[in-house]
């Protein structure tokens, strides 16, 4: 055992050349399998965080009816609580172990009566305490604000979306006059003046949207006590499950629905499949790199044939055979595998500092953020290290196992 | 053969001579029977969408096809006018205390969530002007004696460019309207169901309109203490009425 382990050494080293080309497209293909783990990962963490912040929460409280019609915003549909308020119910759950903040949120559309863009939508937040804790901009990691100020709860103020104000040519001190369908089914007619502009690096929201502050909103569409939605934030989301059972038998309501994120349309309609479109992509590159890795290794398998004929011929049995090539092939792949690891973990942790500009490489706007940061995980460097350090060995086994059988005159006459 | 062809192009000249006539007179005494010099009305709208009722009362005056004004007195909408002066719309809403103008595709929105469209409730011109009608066919609808006519809308700018609609025999009343998009497409449906004599004419006082792109909704129109052809100041057309 140990003079063909000295063997196989010697013969890494015998043809330099080989040996170098064969850990070059081991380690090609595994930094490239960590990059790519990293970098979709990435999008799929970007795409829930951004889900989560503006569209479900940890957990999400609205009526049933509502849900029914969510596609038309509509503010007829406001929660109530039995024997409780607002502001009471928002106490109560923030007391639940496990919960962070606790958001009571409006969202609906608007008509514009002033400018050529016809149609926005209005989102009422507690813009100041939501970001408190949160950044809504992923990319520069802060509120989002790039201009002027946080509105005025009392006054007829909003931010606007910086794709939204070039649209519609505004900009700070500018004013927009709007009309909502309130809860009781009247116009709502107001003027909003622009005290600032919002860059959320989230194209659908940039691009549409213009932020109230929540109580204004809540008196003009005549919601008196009352909300649209509630958010829930959970300090750990993997508790999230927990921490809704505990609100729903709080709310003891059956026509308030209590959401988990991953049950939300929302998830299910963007993130889900978006997670599926990464592990589509993830494989695909899989394939690619097992490909070269395999292409590379087979061939300087049946280049050496002919050696294997002559140490066949010089008496080394079939199984001492495949042991040396297995034994080769192991260490070319541990140290293609190695290499491959660290260069493709150094180049994941230093990416996921510096965002992915996705608007600029595709040339398009996406639905969630235009950025992503490519994700370092040990862990996803480790996974993907080891198969294909698996895929280069077994590349190894399996033709030196079919060539190790042949007859050695065969193999010499190859 | 060429004088039977002769025979029958005549025929048929005839024949859509004596039904376009026919047609254009329907119209026109639908018109006469629905539009007025000027009007003053209590009316009532009632919002039903998916289960819940909404009910908005108000105070209306129109003069000509030019000139509209309503103010709403139910409690929620309260103070809330608006105002038709030269073919202008607009609207003062109470809690800004701001006259604001309704143009373009504003128009053609929802008034007050509603099944009817702001110029749905603020039109009175004459079908007549604005359509070219053909009898369909003469059939029988909730026990009346009705033709049913096609009308294609004159302008393409008309809101809808195609409607059908069921006149009663005996009052020219149009009891039952479809109105129609550019591709065919049926949007709305409006039924009348109370006419009341006001004078010579037979006039619609309950008419239920239905947004068939909105599921489960409907909008009863009702006009109550109805004066037609009645002296109306023309200050109340003005904006200033409209702040006050």
């Amino acid at each position: 055992m140990t003079e063909l382990i000295k063997i196989a050494i010697r013969n890494i080293f015998r043809n330099k050349r080989r040996s170098l080309f064969c850990i070059a497209a081991i380690f090609v293909a595994v930094s490239f399998i960590v990059f790519i783990k990293g970098m979709t990962e990435g999008m799929y963490g970007n795409f829930e965080t951004i889900i989560k912040n503006f569209e479900v929460g940890d957990i999400a409280i609205y009526h049933k009816d509502f849900e029914k019609k969510k596609v038309l915003l509509p503010l007829q549909y406001p929660i109530e609580f039995e024997n409780k308020n607002l502001t009471d119910i928002i106490e109560d759950i923030k007391k639940i172990d496990g919960v962070s903040d606790v958001f009571p949120r409006i969202l609906t559309h608007s008509s514009v009566t002033n400018n050529f863009v016809k149609h926005i939508i209005i989102w009422g937040i507690d813009f100041e305490n939501e970001t408190k804790n949160k950044n809504f901009n992923l990319k520069t990691k802060s509120n989002g604000l790039i201009e002027g100020n946080i509105p005025d709860s009392n006054k007829n103020e909003c931010l606007i979306g910086v794709r939204l104000a070039k649209k519609m040519n505004l900009k700070i001190g500018d004013k927009i006059i709007s009309k909502i369908i309130s809860s009781q089914f009247s116009d709502k007619f107001f003027e909003l003046k622009i005290t600032g502009i919002f860059d959320f690096d989230c194209g659908h929201i940039d691009s549409n949207y213009i932020i109230m502050p929540f109580s204004r909103l809540q008196k003009i569409g005549v919601l008196l006590n009352k909300t649209q939605t509630l958010y829930i934030f959970t300090k750990n989301p993997k508790n999230s499950y927990k921490i809704k059972e505990i609100v729903q038998k709080l709310i003891n309501n059956p026509n308030i629905i209590v959401r988990n994120w991953e049950e939300s349309p929302e998830y299910l309609a963007n993130v889900k499949t978006n997670r599926i479109l990464m592990q589509i992509i993830y494989i695909v590159f899989i394939v690619i790199a097992s490909l070269l890795i395999i292409n590379t290794v087979l061939m300087a398998i049946y280049e050496r044939i002919r050696e294997i004929g002559i140490i066949g011929s010089l008496g080394m049995t079939s199984k001492e055979i495949v042991f040396l090539f297995f034994f080769e092939g192991l260490v070319l792949s541990l140290i293609g595998g190695f290499l491959g690891m660290l260069i493709g973990g150094i180049s994941t942790f230093v990416l996921s500092f510096f965002p992915v500009d996705l608007e600029k490489m595709i040339g398009g706007v996406s639905f969630a953020s235009n950025t992503i940061f490519v994700k370092f995980s040990p862990i996803d460097i480790l996974y993907s290290g080891f198969y294909s350090i698996l895929i280069s060995t077994l590349c190894i086994i399996l033709p030196s196992l079919k060539v190790a059988f042949i007859n050695p005159i065969n193999c010499l006459r190859k | 053969m060429k004088k039977l062809f002769t025979v029958f192009l005549m025929l048929s000249f005839l024949s859509m001579y004596f039904y376009g006539q026919d047609a254009v007179s329907i119209v026109r005494k639908v018109d006469r029977n629905e539009i007025y010099d000027s009007i003053k009305y209590e009316g009532e709208m009632i919002i039903e969408l998916s289960g819940k009722k909404y009910v908005k009362t108000f105070y209306s005056y129109s003069k000509g096809t030019k000139n509209f004004f309503a103010e709403f007195i139910n409690q929620d909408d309260a103070g809330t006018k608006y105002l038709k002066k030269d073919g202008n719309l607009y609207v003062y809403s109470p809690d800004t205390e701001e006259v604001i103008p309704i143009t373009g595709h504003m128009l053609k929105e929802s008034m007050m969530g509603s099944d009817m469209s702001y110029e749905d409730t603020i039109s009175n011109d004459t079908l007549e002007s604005r359509y070219t009608p053909t009898i369909v066919e003469e059939t029988k609808m909730d026990g009346k004696d009705v033709w049913v006519l096609e009308l294609i809308a004159k302008k393409k700018t008309e809101s809808y460019p195609k409607q059908k609609m069921w006149v009663t025999k005996d009052t020219f009343n149009a009891i039952k309207v479809e109105l129609f998009a550019l591709s065919g497409a049926k949007l709305k449906e409006q039924t009348v169901t109370e006419v009341k004599k006001i004078g010579e004419r037979y006039f619609p006082t309950i008419v239920i309109m239905k947004d068939l792109l909105r599921k489960n909704s409907q909008t009863t129109f009702k006009m109550n203490k109805i004066e037609i052809d009645v002296n109306i100041p023309e200050n109340t057309f003005s904006l200033r009425n409209l702040e006050k």
